[in-house]
């Protein structure tokens, strides 16, 4: 054990009301408590800790748990040491799987897209169509060499252009929102666990980002690794909580149209001419693309049966399949 | 007390509350209103509840003075997350440390004696400056015209019945009492001002808002006052004159030592001349009398035979309640006046020794 981490420890024992402290892991730094395995937390940004902690406090739910700071023995959130602060939390440790679990998590994320709000995280980026064609531009100027790479590039290029024209459609009437929904920037399925049937959700200690982002990103990932019945099965339980707004809806599919990696094969291909690696095969790229089309596909069949798609994506879904 | 144990699909339920505690129970029995969780650091209470903000707002202010030690009350104990309540959609949760009472709750004596004794000691305890009590009184004044209407609309029939029935007969030959006694209330609450004309002020204090004997957790010697989710601020004399009301109707016809009550309560929290008078004109116009002539209205079927043991039982007891307690006060009174006239005699005597 080293000095800081003794330091660590005894701090933990003195301000919270455990008997025993044993360390089971080092990074993330986890202890064995007589009340069960906690994790430690250590902030070096004062008011990130205070902005996780309001954001817990919004969330505070008798559905599914958060991974709230314990109070110290005189009802603090965390311990200051020096010019760090220590908080402890619960670490349940069994794995959530999204097949079965399809409900608990739609009632988790419904209740993360009413609550788990605040003013924009970040800038608004950019328009993907503006982004779109000044890459291909780019491309086109300093004389792309990798053949197959530029033939698949140039016959998508309509399609993404589509595509992020209407991201950019769906997108325009929430640019100037005041509240936005927002997610930690790790956000992902190992960031729930299952205790006493329900979920135990981490928020962790991360910046807040884009929730709608995050969430495509993580239904496209989902969507890779499960079945299709396991989606519709979510997104069916989406629709059952009748929560999931047309905002979210529309941004959803927007994160999805939007032709990221239509950009990032050809961001690559350009990397490799200047010998930067950044390997993102077509191959890759193909399956993506056509994830996105059948992920957009199966959440309007869901949604669009009461209307509750939001502002339709109609043109830019039919976009052609990559082969 | 029936004990029921907890259904198998229950438990998950209760386990996620019981997580916010770190408590993983080996037992749960159903007790009454109450969960009892036995866990291997000990026994606790877990009730179930529909609360409201202001409602667990009053739970922290009582937590917060009973860990500054400045009342002994049993609150609900905090979560590991702070929380002194459990939140969900439609009721929430808190747990309190088990108690094993070794008064029966049939045992109304015995609590209310513990209770005249709580209240005094939460009402002192707590006790702020005097305020303006003008909406006090008026307030009084209302009830006081309530209780009165219900007797009106007794009476009136009953006069108007060829031959009363034996429970009217019995009301109304003690009838010109109580209605004398509410007039000398009316009196009594119709003057907000003092002598010098500036409005009546008197003393508040934290009133717990439901004080009843189950409210109350006795174990040997110890008794806590528990239940403060309706407690607040307020002319605590008000609680007190509804305290003894309230004991007047339970106990009905049981042997009761009314000047113990009273003088349990003043030991702990001393009354000052404008409470008793206070005190003893509310006892004027007591509710279970009014209560019992509107049941009588109002009920379709009536036995006539328990309405009149009642109201002998209530009449009975009210007018012992109140010749105890206004002759306590009068002895009071003697002694102060005594005590006063001696210290005054001293320095008449001291003065002369000088001069």
């Amino acid at each position: 054990m080293t000095n800081e981490q003794g330091v660590l420890l005894s701090a933990l024992q003195a301000n919270y009301y455990f008997g025993q402290l044993r360390v089971v892991q080092e990074r993330p730094l986890l202890v064995e408590t007589e009340r069960g395995r906690k994790k430690i937390r250590i902030w070096q940004n004062e008011a990130l800790l205070k902005l996780h902690l309001k954001w817990r406090e919004r969330l505070i739910n008798d559905d599914f748990f958060i991974d709230r700071m314990y109070v110290t023995r005189s009802g603090l959130p965390s311990v200051r040491m020096g010019s760090l602060s220590v908080t402890c939390h619960d670490a349940p440790s069994e794995p959530v799987q999204l097949d079965g679990n399809e409900a608990l998590l739609a009632t988790a994320l419904t209740r993360l897209v009413q609550y788990s709000r605040d003013v924009p995280a970040e800038e608004v980026p950019n328009s993907a169509s503006v982004r779109v064609r000044s890459l291909y531009e780019q491309a086109k100027q300093i004389g792309f060499q990798d053949h197959d790479t530029w033939k698949m590039v140039s016959s998508c290029f309509s399609s993404a252009c589509a595509r992020a024209e209407e991201a950019d459609r769906l997108r325009e009437p929430y640019q100037n929102r005041r509240s936005a929904f927002i997610l930690p920037e790790d956000f992902s399925l190992q960031s729930c666990t299952a205790i006493f049937d329900t979920l135990f959700l981490e928020l962790g200690q991360s910046r807040p980002v884009d929730g709608c982002r995050l969430l495509a990103r993580f239904f496209l990932a989902e969507s890779m690794d499960h079945r299709k019945q396991s989606m519709n099965n979510l997104f069916q339980a989406l629709k059952d909580q009748k929560l999931f707004d047309r905002e979210t809806a529309d941004l959803l599919q927007a994160e999805w149209l939007e032709p990221g990696e239509w950009m990032r094969l050809l961001e690559s291909g350009i990397n490799r001419e200047q010998m930067q690696s950044d390997p993102f095969s077509i191959e890759e790229f193909k399956q993506i693309w056509d994830q996105k089309i059948k992920l957009i596909h199966l959440f309007k069949s869901v949604f669009a049966q009461s209307g509750d798609a939001g502002g339709g994506a109609a043109r830019g879904a039919e976009g052609q399949q990559s082969d | 007390m029936g004990v029921r144990h907890v259904e198998q699909k229950d438990n998950n339920r209760i386990n996620r509350i019981l997580f916010h505690y770190d408590l993983v129970p080996y037992n749960l029995a159903v007790r009454g209103s109450l969960i009892r969780v036995d866990t291997p650091v000990g026994s606790f209470a877990l009730k179930q509840k529909v609360l409201n903000d202001q409602q667990i707002r009053s739970l922290q202010t009582v937590y917060t003075l009973t860990r500054r030690m400045v009342i002994d009350a049993v609150c609900p104990l905090p979560s590991k997350y702070g929380d002194l309540v459990i939140r969900g959609t439609e009721t929430s949760y808190y747990l309190l440390p088990w108690f094993t009472e070794t008064v029966d709750p049939s045992n109304l004596q015995e609590r209310y004696r513990h209770l005249f004794i709580k209240a005094g000691q939460l009402h002192r305890k707590t006790l702020e400056k005097k305020a303006d009590s003008t909406s006090l009184y008026q307030g009084m004044v209302r009830v006081l015209n309530q209780r009165q209407m219900i007797w009106e609309q007794f009476l009136y029939k009953a006069e108007h019945h060829v031959y009363p029935s034996p429970f009217e007969q019995a009301v109304l030959k003690s009838a010109f009492i109580y209605l004398e006694n509410m007039q000398r209330a009316r009196d009594f609450f119709s003057h907000e001002k003092d002598e010098e004309g500036k409005n009546k002020t008197m003393r508040r204090a934290l009133c717990h808002g439901r004080l009843s004997p189950l409210h109350l957790l006795i174990e040997n010697e110890r008794s806590c006052l528990t239940n403060f989710e309706n407690s607040e601020d307020g002319f605590f004399v008000v609680e007190t004159a509804m305290l003894f009301e309230q004991a007047n109707a339970m106990l009905g016809s049981e042997q009761t030592d009314w000047q113990g009550f009273y003088e349990s309560y003043r030991a702990a929290c001393p009354l000052n001349d404008e409470e008793k008078n206070f005190l003893t004109h509310f006892l004027l116009f007591p509710s279970a009398h009014a209560e019992l002539l509107s049941r009588y209205l109002y009920s379709g079927q009536i036995d006539e035979q328990w309405f009149v043991k009642r109201w002998i039982d209530l009449c009975r007891t009210h007018m012992n309640m109140f010749t105890s307690i206004k002759e306590r006060m009068d002895e009071e009174q003697k002694k102060e006046e005594e005590r006063k006239a001696k210290e005054k005699a001293a320095k008449e005597k001291d003065e002369k020794e000088h001069q």
